[in-house]
Protein backbone atom coordinates (compact mmCIF):
# COMPACT_ATOMS: atom_id res chain seq x y z
CA UNK A 1 0.00 0.00 0.00
CA UNK A 2 1.10 3.56 -0.55
CA UNK A 3 1.90 5.58 2.56
CA UNK A 4 2.87 9.19 3.21
CA UNK A 5 4.22 11.15 6.13
CA UNK A 6 5.21 14.72 6.94
CA UNK A 7 8.36 14.92 9.04
CA UNK A 8 9.71 17.99 10.81
CA UNK A 9 13.43 17.99 11.55
CA UNK A 10 15.14 20.64 13.65
CA UNK A 11 18.82 21.15 12.92
CA UNK A 12 21.39 23.20 14.79
CA UNK A 13 24.09 24.32 12.41
CA UNK A 14 27.36 26.10 13.22
CA UNK A 15 30.02 27.38 10.91
CA UNK A 16 32.30 30.24 9.94
CA UNK A 17 30.81 32.94 7.75
CA UNK A 18 31.37 36.54 6.74
CA UNK A 19 29.34 39.05 8.82
CA UNK A 20 27.09 40.34 6.05
CA UNK A 21 26.69 37.01 4.28
CA UNK A 22 23.24 35.42 4.46
CA UNK A 23 23.92 32.48 6.75
CA UNK A 24 20.31 31.30 6.67
CA UNK A 25 20.34 31.03 2.89
CA UNK A 26 23.67 29.25 2.61
CA UNK A 27 22.80 26.72 5.31
CA UNK A 28 19.33 26.18 3.85
CA UNK A 29 20.88 25.48 0.46
CA UNK A 30 23.33 23.07 2.08
CA UNK A 31 20.57 21.19 3.90
CA UNK A 32 18.51 20.96 0.72
CA UNK A 33 21.52 19.49 -1.06
CA UNK A 34 22.16 17.02 1.77
CA UNK A 35 18.59 15.74 1.67
CA UNK A 36 18.43 15.48 -2.11
CA UNK A 37 21.77 13.67 -2.25
CA UNK A 38 20.80 11.22 0.47
CA UNK A 39 17.31 10.64 -0.99
CA UNK A 40 18.88 9.10 -4.07
CA UNK A 41 19.97 6.21 -1.88
CA UNK A 42 16.31 5.33 -1.26
CA UNK A 43 14.66 4.95 -4.69
CA UNK A 44 11.53 3.48 -3.11
CA UNK A 45 10.74 6.77 -1.38
CA UNK A 46 9.59 9.86 -3.22
CA UNK A 47 10.92 12.66 -1.05
CA UNK A 48 9.76 16.23 -1.58
CA UNK A 49 11.13 19.14 0.42
CA UNK A 50 8.20 21.43 1.12
CA UNK A 51 9.93 24.06 3.21
CA UNK A 52 13.23 24.82 4.87
CA UNK A 53 13.23 27.89 7.06
CA UNK A 54 15.02 29.35 10.01
CA UNK A 55 13.32 28.73 13.32
CA UNK B 1 32.72 37.26 12.94
CA UNK B 2 33.12 33.95 14.72
CA UNK B 3 31.08 30.84 14.51
CA UNK B 4 27.46 31.32 13.53
CA UNK B 5 24.65 29.04 14.60
CA UNK B 6 21.04 28.75 13.62
CA UNK B 7 18.11 26.42 13.83
CA UNK B 8 16.61 25.23 10.61
CA UNK B 9 13.22 23.60 10.56
CA UNK B 10 13.00 21.15 7.69
CA UNK B 11 9.75 19.68 6.49
CA UNK B 12 10.09 16.65 4.29
CA UNK B 13 7.11 15.05 2.64
CA UNK B 14 7.44 11.46 1.51
CA UNK B 15 4.91 10.14 -0.97
CA UNK B 16 1.60 11.91 -1.27
CA UNK B 17 0.51 14.20 1.51
CA UNK B 18 -1.89 17.07 1.67
CA UNK B 19 -1.07 20.15 3.70
CA UNK B 20 -3.77 22.49 4.83
CA UNK B 21 -2.80 26.10 5.22
CA UNK B 22 -3.77 27.60 8.52
CA UNK B 23 -5.04 31.10 8.66
CA UNK B 24 -3.85 33.09 11.60
CA UNK B 25 -6.66 35.16 12.97
CA UNK B 26 -5.47 38.51 14.21
CA UNK B 27 -7.18 40.25 17.09
CA UNK B 28 -9.46 43.10 16.18
CA UNK B 29 -7.96 46.02 18.06
CA UNK B 30 -8.45 49.67 17.40
CA UNK B 31 -5.92 52.42 17.10
CA UNK B 32 -6.23 54.61 20.14
CA UNK B 33 -4.63 57.68 18.63
CA UNK B 34 -4.90 59.69 15.48
CA UNK B 35 -2.34 59.87 12.72
CA UNK B 36 -0.72 62.93 14.23
CA UNK B 37 -0.50 61.44 17.70
CA UNK B 38 0.69 57.97 16.87
CA UNK B 39 -0.02 56.17 20.12
CA UNK B 40 -2.77 57.92 22.07
CA UNK B 41 -1.19 60.47 24.35
CA UNK B 42 2.27 59.91 22.93
CA UNK B 43 4.40 62.12 20.70
CA UNK B 44 3.56 62.68 17.08
CA UNK B 45 5.54 63.20 13.91
CA UNK B 46 7.59 66.04 15.33
CA UNK B 47 9.30 63.51 17.60
CA UNK B 48 10.37 61.22 14.80
CA UNK B 49 13.91 61.19 13.55
CA UNK B 50 15.83 59.18 10.98
CA UNK B 51 17.25 56.05 12.61
CA UNK B 52 20.99 55.95 13.12
CA UNK B 53 22.22 52.39 12.62
CA UNK B 54 25.99 52.10 12.32
CA UNK B 55 26.24 48.33 12.74
CA UNK B 56 28.00 46.40 15.45
CA UNK B 57 31.41 44.74 15.44
CA UNK B 58 31.49 43.93 11.75
CA UNK B 59 27.80 43.12 11.47
CA UNK B 60 26.17 45.70 9.16
CA UNK B 61 23.00 47.48 10.35
CA UNK B 62 20.77 45.43 8.06
CA UNK B 63 22.11 42.10 9.35
CA UNK B 64 22.77 39.08 7.15
CA UNK B 65 19.30 38.24 5.87
CA UNK B 66 15.58 38.40 6.50
CA UNK B 67 13.78 41.75 6.43
CA UNK B 68 16.68 44.16 5.97
CA UNK B 69 14.61 47.28 6.64
CA UNK B 70 13.30 45.80 9.87
CA UNK B 71 16.85 44.83 10.87
CA UNK B 72 18.02 48.38 10.32
CA UNK B 73 15.30 49.67 12.65
CA UNK B 74 16.12 47.08 15.29
CA UNK B 75 19.79 48.05 15.14
CA UNK B 76 19.29 51.78 15.61
CA UNK B 77 21.31 53.44 18.37
CA UNK B 78 20.10 57.06 18.41
CA UNK B 79 18.51 58.50 21.52
CA UNK B 80 15.58 60.86 22.00
CA UNK B 81 13.24 62.33 24.57
CA UNK B 82 11.12 59.36 25.62
CA UNK B 83 7.41 60.17 25.97
CA UNK B 84 5.51 58.44 28.80
CA UNK B 85 2.93 56.15 27.20
CA UNK B 86 0.39 53.90 28.94
CA UNK B 87 0.99 50.23 28.23
CA UNK B 88 -2.68 49.87 27.28
CA UNK B 89 -2.18 52.30 24.40
CA UNK B 90 0.49 50.10 22.86
CA UNK B 91 -1.61 46.98 23.41
CA UNK B 92 -4.51 48.60 21.59
CA UNK B 93 -2.52 49.48 18.47
CA UNK B 94 -3.65 47.65 15.38
CA UNK B 95 -1.79 46.58 12.24
CA UNK B 96 -2.65 45.70 8.64
CA UNK B 97 -3.19 41.92 8.32
CA UNK B 98 -1.34 41.71 4.98
CA UNK B 99 1.84 43.03 6.63
CA UNK B 100 2.14 40.01 8.91
CA UNK B 101 4.94 37.57 8.00
CA UNK B 102 5.81 39.60 4.92
CA UNK B 103 8.95 41.68 4.49
CA UNK B 104 8.54 45.41 4.30
CA UNK B 105 9.51 45.34 0.65
CA UNK B 106 6.30 43.39 0.04
CA UNK B 107 4.04 45.80 1.92
CA UNK B 108 1.69 48.07 0.06
CA UNK B 109 2.02 51.80 0.52
CA UNK B 110 -1.18 51.80 2.55
CA UNK B 111 0.28 49.18 4.90
CA UNK B 112 3.50 51.16 5.22
CA UNK B 113 1.49 54.27 6.07
CA UNK B 114 -0.64 52.40 8.61
CA UNK B 115 2.37 51.01 10.45
CA UNK B 116 4.30 54.24 10.01
CA UNK B 117 1.71 56.19 12.00
CA UNK B 118 3.14 54.72 15.19
CA UNK B 119 6.43 53.08 14.33
CA UNK B 120 9.53 55.03 15.23
CA UNK B 121 8.01 56.94 18.11
CA UNK B 122 10.22 57.35 21.17
CA UNK B 123 8.20 56.06 24.11
CA UNK B 124 8.57 55.11 27.77
CA UNK B 125 6.30 52.50 29.33
CA UNK B 126 5.86 51.65 32.99
CA UNK B 127 5.17 48.06 33.94
CA UNK B 128 6.61 44.86 35.31
CA UNK B 129 8.97 42.42 33.68
CA UNK B 130 7.23 39.04 33.59
CA UNK B 131 9.99 37.13 31.81
CA UNK B 132 13.45 37.43 30.27
CA UNK B 133 15.67 35.29 28.10
CA UNK B 134 18.66 35.52 25.79
CA UNK B 135 17.63 34.96 22.19
CA UNK B 136 19.35 32.58 19.78
CA UNK B 137 21.41 33.67 16.78
CA UNK B 138 19.36 35.69 14.29
CA UNK B 139 19.71 37.46 10.97
CA UNK B 140 19.44 40.92 12.58
CA UNK B 141 22.70 40.24 14.40
CA UNK B 142 24.40 38.29 11.57
CA UNK B 143 23.69 35.01 13.38
CA UNK B 144 26.53 35.78 15.76
CA UNK B 145 26.99 32.85 18.12
CA UNK B 146 28.56 34.71 21.02
CA UNK B 147 26.25 36.09 23.71
CA UNK B 148 27.24 39.66 22.88
CA UNK B 149 25.54 39.22 19.48
CA UNK B 150 22.26 38.03 20.97
CA UNK B 151 19.19 40.11 21.83
CA UNK B 152 17.58 39.88 25.23
CA UNK B 153 13.91 39.13 24.89
CA UNK B 154 12.06 40.77 27.80
CA UNK B 155 8.33 40.73 28.48
CA UNK B 156 6.69 43.79 30.02
CA UNK B 157 3.16 43.67 31.47
CA UNK B 158 0.81 45.93 33.36
CA UNK B 159 0.73 43.57 36.31
CA UNK B 160 3.49 41.47 37.89
CA UNK B 161 3.58 37.70 37.63
CA UNK B 162 4.30 35.23 34.87
CA UNK B 163 1.37 35.76 32.54
CA UNK B 164 2.74 36.94 29.19
CA UNK B 165 -0.51 36.76 27.23
CA UNK B 166 -1.06 40.52 27.56
CA UNK B 167 2.60 41.49 27.60
CA UNK B 168 4.68 43.65 25.30
CA UNK B 169 7.97 42.29 24.03
CA UNK B 170 10.82 44.73 24.62
CA UNK B 171 14.30 43.83 23.40
CA UNK B 172 17.81 44.94 24.20
CA UNK B 173 20.24 44.74 21.30
CA UNK B 174 23.99 44.11 21.13
CA UNK B 175 24.92 47.67 20.18
CA UNK B 176 22.89 49.22 22.99
CA UNK B 177 24.08 46.73 25.60
CA UNK B 178 27.65 47.59 24.64
CA UNK B 179 26.82 51.07 25.98
CA UNK B 180 25.31 49.58 29.15
CA UNK B 181 27.91 47.09 30.32
CA UNK B 182 26.34 47.19 33.78
CA UNK B 183 23.12 45.54 32.50
CA UNK B 184 22.86 41.83 33.26
CA UNK B 185 20.18 39.30 32.43
CA UNK B 186 20.38 38.09 36.04
CA UNK B 187 19.42 41.56 37.22
CA UNK B 188 16.40 41.43 34.92
CA UNK B 189 15.46 38.03 36.33
CA UNK B 190 15.66 39.58 39.79
CA UNK B 191 13.31 42.38 38.73
CA UNK B 192 10.89 39.69 37.51
CA UNK B 193 11.16 37.73 40.74
CA UNK B 194 10.75 40.81 42.97
CA UNK B 195 7.85 42.25 40.93
CA UNK B 196 9.69 45.56 40.66
CA UNK B 197 7.96 48.39 38.85
CA UNK B 198 10.16 49.48 35.92
CA UNK B 199 10.13 52.12 33.22
CA UNK B 200 11.39 50.98 29.83
CA UNK B 201 12.27 53.54 27.17
CA UNK B 202 13.03 52.96 23.53
CA UNK B 203 11.74 52.96 19.99
CA UNK B 204 8.27 51.69 19.11
CA UNK B 205 8.61 49.03 16.40
CA UNK B 206 6.23 46.71 14.58
CA UNK B 207 7.71 43.21 14.32
CA UNK B 208 5.59 41.31 11.82
CA UNK B 209 7.46 38.03 12.20
CA UNK B 210 5.88 36.37 15.25
CA UNK B 211 2.07 36.27 15.00
CA UNK B 212 2.07 32.69 16.31
CA UNK B 213 3.00 34.07 19.75
CA UNK B 214 -0.06 36.31 20.04
CA UNK B 215 -2.24 35.53 23.03
CA UNK B 216 0.40 33.11 24.30
CA UNK B 217 3.63 34.93 24.99
CA UNK B 218 2.76 38.41 23.76
CA UNK B 219 -0.30 40.62 23.53
CA UNK B 220 0.73 42.55 20.43
CA UNK B 221 3.20 42.58 17.54
CA UNK B 222 4.24 46.07 18.58
CA UNK B 223 7.47 46.15 20.57
CA UNK B 224 9.94 48.49 22.14
CA UNK B 225 12.99 47.60 20.10
CA UNK B 226 15.65 48.54 20.82
CA UNK B 227 15.33 49.25 24.52
CA UNK B 228 17.43 52.32 25.24
CA UNK B 229 16.86 52.79 28.95
CA UNK B 230 15.63 50.72 31.91
CA UNK B 231 14.78 52.49 35.15
CA UNK B 232 13.43 51.61 38.57
CA UNK B 233 11.81 53.82 41.18
CA UNK B 234 14.07 54.81 44.06
CA UNK B 235 13.02 57.40 46.63
CA UNK B 236 10.20 58.49 44.37
CA UNK B 237 12.48 59.08 41.37
CA UNK B 238 13.26 57.05 38.29
CA UNK B 239 16.87 55.87 38.24
CA UNK B 240 18.72 53.75 35.66
CA UNK B 241 19.26 50.16 36.76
Amino acid sequence: MKKAISITVTLWIEGEDEPAHDFAKSTSDAVRDMIQTAAAKYPGLAVTIRSIKEK
Amino acid sequence: MGVKRLFLGVVVIAGVALLAQRWVNLPAVTHSGGAAEGVGGSPGDSHRQPPVSPGFEGCPPDGDGGDRTLNRLKNRVDSAEWAPTPIANVLSLTWPPYAVRRTREEWSRADQRAVGRSEGLPIAIEGYFVGAKTEGPEATNCHGAESKFRDWHLWLAATPGKDRRRSIVVETTPAIRAEHTDWSINDIHRLVRDSTLVRVSGWLLFDQEHPEQLGKTRGTLWEIHPVMKIEILRDGRWNPI
